[in-house]
């Protein structure tokens, strides 16, 4: 029909394109019947017309070449068609997969099942007050509401996809509401069998339907999933397993034609079998046996299904196809077993089963589907060695069960010697080879031995004899089987023939066992001895000698060990490794001037400084405690500016033991000095500022201003000594500022003065000049602040009942400091991480280089984590898990705008694992009502976060 | 740069004139100038008090395990409810109604009262508070006892109690027998002490502000550590080693007492109409006041209403 359309077209076209010249040619013919017109009657005026009338040729003239142009361009061939780019296929990791899968479509599903889930706990809350069937009507008008915000939304391509996950919506909520028209205590109003299997049968039908008209296979999947799960609502009879086959059989339909919708089909079948199961655990004892009927269902789901892979648009190898096709064989024979437990007949059912499978894989073959012959061949395999082993109902041996497997993997390596595929090969000789590992020691560890044992081991060997050497020269010629890489011989082999040896020595183990009895069992251990040794010399292959005289050795050990009955006990002792401590420890190093020079004027500035000092504390104490540091740190403040005086009229100027120095010296004692007595006497002085403050807080910005003064103003001199001294007031800094937050900041505050402190340093760190490391240790400030909001500030309590007193407050205004803090490192990233830090220490070297190495995670992961436990301790936790799925969005945005796919990954992980919180703990012991908006709400997060990915996602790196 | 510079300079001189004004102009016959390194500890004790949250908010514990440990506890609390006490512990847990309105916790508390020589309180883990009856004999009023139930109060609501059994409350939980007990204990005997003056300071604030959003006398807290250092007769935290000073589990008291009577004082500046309850009669008597002068005894919009009543503090 599509190629007709197509047809039809292309002539329309040609036709169109015909007309337009024929048009063109027309008119030209005119014009050019005018111009001869015109010539003749030009011949006839008066000369002075002659250059009108010549004008008015030219312009025919022009008239006539546009036409011609025109008429060219239509005539105009096609551009050439570009050959189409050979498709490349992308190589993508498994987890970029299934992150995609996760991103792209299931948080489209778990949203739309959350906002159901909302909806009916909200329809349950609404419910109360109503009647069962004006709470159905309710729901109807629901589902109606979902369908129409469908309608509406379908036009726009933004919207597309939360259309078609709003009428999924739509149809489960109608289906809800039809099997809660009979089964729901509170909405039921329909009390008659038939009309209640009708309303079911109506709501799965409108279910079904739009997922068929989708046409797209996620929703195909999850129409008919949530159909079949909605079956588990309603008490188990046989009707329910009847409309569930129904459903997975539809569900199988809406995969043909040209689709390959694998999931789709793997995910029906697999639920189907999780159905089963549900029966299985809950009403196999109800109901009687067999269960002629389910099987016959459980075949109806699953055949048409294998068969639907059987097309040629599966030729070629497809994994996806391979992985969907044995998940339909796994479901099949898990619900098979279910429903045939403890029957005879299944041997009779596997055996046709292996057989059809052997018939089927050929057609595999014929199609060309290489993954499709190797599965279904593998399965007949599968099959006729389970065969082999349902034999134990008949009351049968291990050794036999065994040996019939083992007989019967050789003939079917036998068969697959006519379709040559070295995969089933393969795989088949090495079933071979564990069927006899497995069938020849069972005949060593059988507890009677008889003769019956011993025609076994004979057949077993005779088999062998008769198929092995076609088989092997068949893995040898055509490089199939294992690898041989030995002096006699190179190529490939079965290895079927170490198991001549074995034979030997088990016929030679049952001899010993039963010869006593009758020696003619001696003859026939010696003829298959002789025949081992002629296929041995006719194979030349090393690998078999060595392989027959190391069984010989164990065999002979063996027997040696049972004459003697000595027995060894292996033991392992195991012993653990001791603890490792780690211990650390901190140098400070000190690096005074050995001697001072002997300079009076040095000796003066001692005497001068420490009269200063002393006369700071004695002439202050009696008017306030506290003066004594404020002098003491005016005395630190000018001796920045004195040691200039000093630099400038001294010399040497810049020595190590130099005046100058000595002063930068001095002046650091006395700041030191300060410190002390500020923590020994002025920390317990509670004299307060204006009534608001305490007074202290003076001196300590007085004191942060003094450094502040020393580390801008001070360096101006080129003494190497000196600026180092200078250099560390900066840590000085960031030391004493923390210690005034710890001392005088609550602690619920104790973040956001961290915050800030971090910002401060943060945006005036790449001003500074030398001191630009600064930058480095607002990164410190910023976890500081972070676990502060979101391990300690929780557990505080302010007994308040002001909004701006509450830790919740105060811990947001932290927490916005913190993103902004996050934000603006992030844009500097690319200062921080080049080359124009300066004099970084071994703290800032080590914060550089964390920053180098993992880059943005730095900011982004501490800080989600400290807000995620910041809401875990300071709200409710019926709203939490809304909270931490802003959160998850907020991160998942943030990887939008910044393009970077990992964020997007861990805001999935935690979109997960909220919900799986969700399902075991908010679902308990709440309110319905908050359950309903719970769920609606996250719901709408993650349609929305959906919906956005799907538009934006071009936007991350490969 | 100069011109920077001499901005710089000005602004510094600006502080040092602010600092040295106030300080004059100011009370500044300081009741403690005396070296201490109770305050050092204190400041430093936040680091390890802030770990020892932390940790605590790592741990898969939260206040419904807290509930659970302190309804064991009041049970076994209830044992000892003799019937000469009835009176006392009633009084004292109407009191409680007044400090419980700001919880947080998801439980309620209850107040029990000991026999015991000395004058004490302490807070128990999930609601429990235990004051000994020489404690009413040594507070003078209302105020001051209702400042020391709720500084016992804000032990708990500050999870310092919590903080302490956490161990115990996991194991319990985890079904691990008495290994959390053995955890507890050897972190309060290696670490409690760097933090135990911090924890008492947030309790002491914590005091504060719900004397502060009460009809309570502001000055209550201080008063209620003047009383504490009467009845104990000698200034405790004196020549203390630094050692010793380590090893106090509290902040000296006159430290104690000057803070709050500043802080005491600044808001009573700022608010010089608000009149306050002392309570000495009601406390006499052992009938609170609001159930006394009002006839009130369970409380919920316990601000609303008292606050803005009319009426002089009560001796």
């Amino acid at each position: 029909m599509v190629v007709s359309i197509l047809v039809v077209v292309f002539f329309l076209a040609v036709i169109s394109i015909n007309g337009s010249i024929n048009k063109a040619n027309l008119r030209i013919n005119k014009l050019e019947d005018e111009l001869a017109n015109m010539k003749q009657a030009l011949k006839g005026q008066a000369k002075t017309n002659k250059v009108k009338a010549e004008m008015i040729i030219e312009e025919k003239k022009a008239e006539i070449i546009i036409e011609e142009v025109v008429r060219e361009s239509v005539k105009k061939p096609a551009a050439p068609k570009q050959p189409k780019s050979p498709r490349v296929e992308e190589k993508v990791s498994f987890w970029a997969k299934l992150e995609k899968l996760f991103a792209g479509n299931a948080t489209g599903v778990i949203g739309v099942t959350a906002v159901i889930i909302g909806i009916i706990f909200l329809a349950i809350y609404a419910a109360i007050n109503m009647g069962p069937l004006a709470r159905f009507i309710v729901v109807c008008g629901f589902s109606v509401f979902f369908y129409g915000l469908y309608l509406s939304l379908k036009r726009y391509s933004f919207w597309e996809s939360i259309a078609l996950w709003l009428r999924t919506a739509s149809g489960v909520v109608f289906l809800v509401g039809c099997i809660g028209a009979s089964q729901f205590t509170y909405m039921k109003w329909i009390y008659d069998d038939m009309q209640a299997w009708l309303f079911i049968v109506l709501g799965v039908f409108v279910n079904i339907a739009f997922g068929a008209l989708s046409k797209k296979e996620l929703f195909a999947t999850v129409h008919v999933v949530l159909s079949l799960f909605a079956l588990l609502l309603i008490p188990f009879t046989y009707l329910s397993f009847v409309i569930a086959a129904a459903i997975c059989f539809i569900g199988m339909l809406m995969t043909l034609g040209s689709r390959k919708w694998d999931v789709h089909i793997a995910v029906v079948n697999a639920s189907f079998m999780l159905l089963n199961i549900f029966w299985a655990m809950n009403y196999y004892t109800v109901w009687p046996s067999p269960y002629a009927l389910t099987i016959a269902l459980c075949l109806f789901v699953a055949l048409p299904c294998i068969l639907s892979h059987y097309r040629k648009i599966y030729q070629g190898w497809d994994n996806k196809a391979l992985i969907s096709h044995i998940i339909i064989w796994a479901a099949l024979g898990i619900n098979l077993y279910i429903h045939s437990r403890g029957s005879i007949w299944s041997t009779i059912g596997l055996g046709i089963g292996a057989f059809a499978t052997f018939a089927l894989s050929y057609y595999g073959n014929k199609i060309k589907a290489e993954w499709l012959y190797v599965c279904d061949r593998m399965v007949s395999l599968a099959l006729g060695v389970l065969t082999c082993t349902s034999l134990y109902k008949f009351d049968f041996e291990y050794y036999q069960m065994a040996f019939y497997a083992s007989i019967f993997s050789v003939i079917f390596l036998k068969l697959n010697t006519y379709v040559k595929n070295k995969m089933v090969f393969n795989i088949n000789n090495f079933v071979v080879l564990i069927g006899y590992i497995v069938f020849i020691p069972l005949l060593f560890l059988s507890e009677t031995v008889d003769k019956e044992m011993f025609m076994y081991i004979i057949t077993s060997y005779v088999v062998n004899i008769v198929l092995y050497p076609s088989i092997e020269n068949f893995a040898r010629r055509e490089a199939y089987g294992f690898e041989i890489d030995d002096t006699a011989q190179k190529g490939t082999s079965t290895f079927m023939n170490l198991f001549f040896a074995l034979h030997i020595i088990t016929a030679a183990y049952l001899t010993s066992a039963i010869a006593l009895s009758n020696g003619i069992w001696f003859i026939a251990a010696f003829l298959m001895g002789l025949s081992a040794i002629f296929f041995k010399g006719y194979y030349k292959n090393a690998l078999v000698d060595s392989t027959v005289a190391f069984i010989a050795i164990v065999t002979s050990a063996y027997y040696m060990i049972l004459i003697y009955f000595k027995k060894y006990d292996l033991w392992i002792n195991v012993e653990l490794a001791a603890i490792v401590i780690i211990t650390g420890a901190a140098m400070l190093r000190f690096s005074w001037s050995e001697k001072l020079k002997r300079h009076s004027y040095k000796s003066g500035i001692l005497i001068l400084w420490s009269l200063l000092m002393f006369a700071a504390y004695k002439f202050t104490i009696p008017y306030s405690t506290m003066l004594t540091s404020v002098l003491w740190l005016l005395v630190f403040l000018i001796g920045s500016d004195i040691k200039e005086i000093l630099w400038k009229n001294t010399v040497p100027a810049g020595e190590k033991g130099s005046p100058a120095y000595l002063i930068t010296m001095l002046s650091k004692v006395s700041f030191i000095l300060f410190i002390v007595r500020f923590c020994l006497v002025d920390l317990g002085n509670h004299t307060m500022l204006l009534d608001v403050l305490p007074a202290r807080f003076a001196t300590e910005i007085l004191s942060l201003l003094a450094l502040v003064y020393w580390m801008v103003f001070g360096t101006k001199l080129n003494g190497e000594y000196i600026k180092k001294c200078i250099n560390g007031m900066l840590e000085a800094f960031l030391v004493l500022a923390s210690f005034y937050i710890f001392a005088e900041v609550r602690i619920v505050e104790q973040g956001t003065a961290f915050a800030i402190l971090a910002l401060v340093s943060l945006f005036v760190g790449p001003k500074l000049g030398s001191y630009n490391r600064v930058t480095m240790y607002s990164f410190l400030l910023f976890f500081i602040a972070l676990a502060n909001v979101g391990f300690v500030s929780s557990s505080s309590a302010t007994p308040s009942r002001l909004i701006y007193d509450q830790v919740w407050f105060r811990s947001m205004i932290t927490v916005v400091l913190s993103v902004i803090f996050a934000l603006s490192a992030y844009r500097k990233l690319a200062f921080i991480e080049g080359n124009e830090l300066a004099a970084l220490n071994k703290l800032a070297l080590s914060v550089k280089s964390l920053l180098v190495k993992y880059d943005a995670r730095v900011l982004i992961y501490p800080l989600f984590l400290a807000i995620a436990f910041f809401l875990y301790r300071g709200f409710d936790k019926s709203i939490l898990s809304v909270l931490w799925m802003v959160e998850c969005f907020v991160l998942f945005m943030i990887s939008i705008i910044i393009g970077r796919s990992e964020y997007r990954v861990v805001s999935m992980y935690g979109v997960a694992g909220i919900f799986i919180r969700i399902m075991f703990f908010d679902l308990r012991g709440q309110d319905f009502l908050i359950k309903a908006v719970i769920f609606i709400i996250i719901g709408c997060i993650l349609i929305t976060m959906n919906a956005i990915y799907n538009k934006y996602k071009y936007r991350y790196e490969k | 740069m100069k011109s920077k510079k001499l901005i710089f300079l000005l602004v510094i001189f600006i502080f040092v004139g602010a600092a040295v004004f106030f300080n004059i102009a100011a009370s500044n016959k300081s009741m403690n100038n005396e070296i201490s390194f109770s305050n050092v500890f204190q400041v430093v004790g936040n680091v390890t008090s802030s770990a020892n949250r932390g940790i605590g908010s790592i741990l898969p514990i939260d206040g419904m395990d807290e509930k659970e440990l302190g309804d064991e506890i009041k049970k076994r609390y209830r044992q000892y409810n003799y019937p000469h006490l009835e009176k006392d512990r009633t009084y004292l847990n109407s009191l409680l109604r007044n400090a419980e309105w700001a919880k947080h916790k998801k439980f309620d508390y209850e107040i029990f009262v000991e026999e015991t020589f000395e004058a004490n309180a302490y807070a128990l883990p999930g609601g429990a508070v235990v004051v000994t009856q020489p404690l009413l004999k040594t507070v003078k009023s209302e105020s001051e006892l209702m400042a020391i139930i709720a500084h016992e109060v804000g032990h708990i609501e500050n999870s310092h109690c919590f903080n302490a059994v956490k161990f115990e409350i996991l194991t319990k939980k985890l079904n691990l027998g008495s290994l959390g007990k053995v955890a507890d204990v050897a972190q309060n005997i290696l670490l409690r002490h760097s933090y135990s003056k911090t924890q008492e300071a947030e309790a002491d604030d914590y005091a504060f502000e719900v004397i502060k959003n009460s009809p309570y006398d502001i000055m209550a807290v201080s008063n209620s550590f003047k009383s504490l250092l009467e009845y104990d007769g000698i200034n405790r935290n004196a020549h203390l080693s630094i050692l010793e000073d380590y090893f106090q589990s509290h902040p000296s008291l006159e430290q104690r007492i000057e803070k709050f009577a500043a802080k005491a004082n600044a808001w009573k500046k700022r608010h010089p109409e608000n009149d306050r309850y002392i309570g000495r009669e009601n406390l006499a008597e052992k009938i609170s006041f609001l159930e006394k002068d009002f006839g009130l005894k369970e409380r919920t919009s316990f601000i609303q209403e008292t606050i803005q009543l009319p009426g002089q503090p009560r001796q």
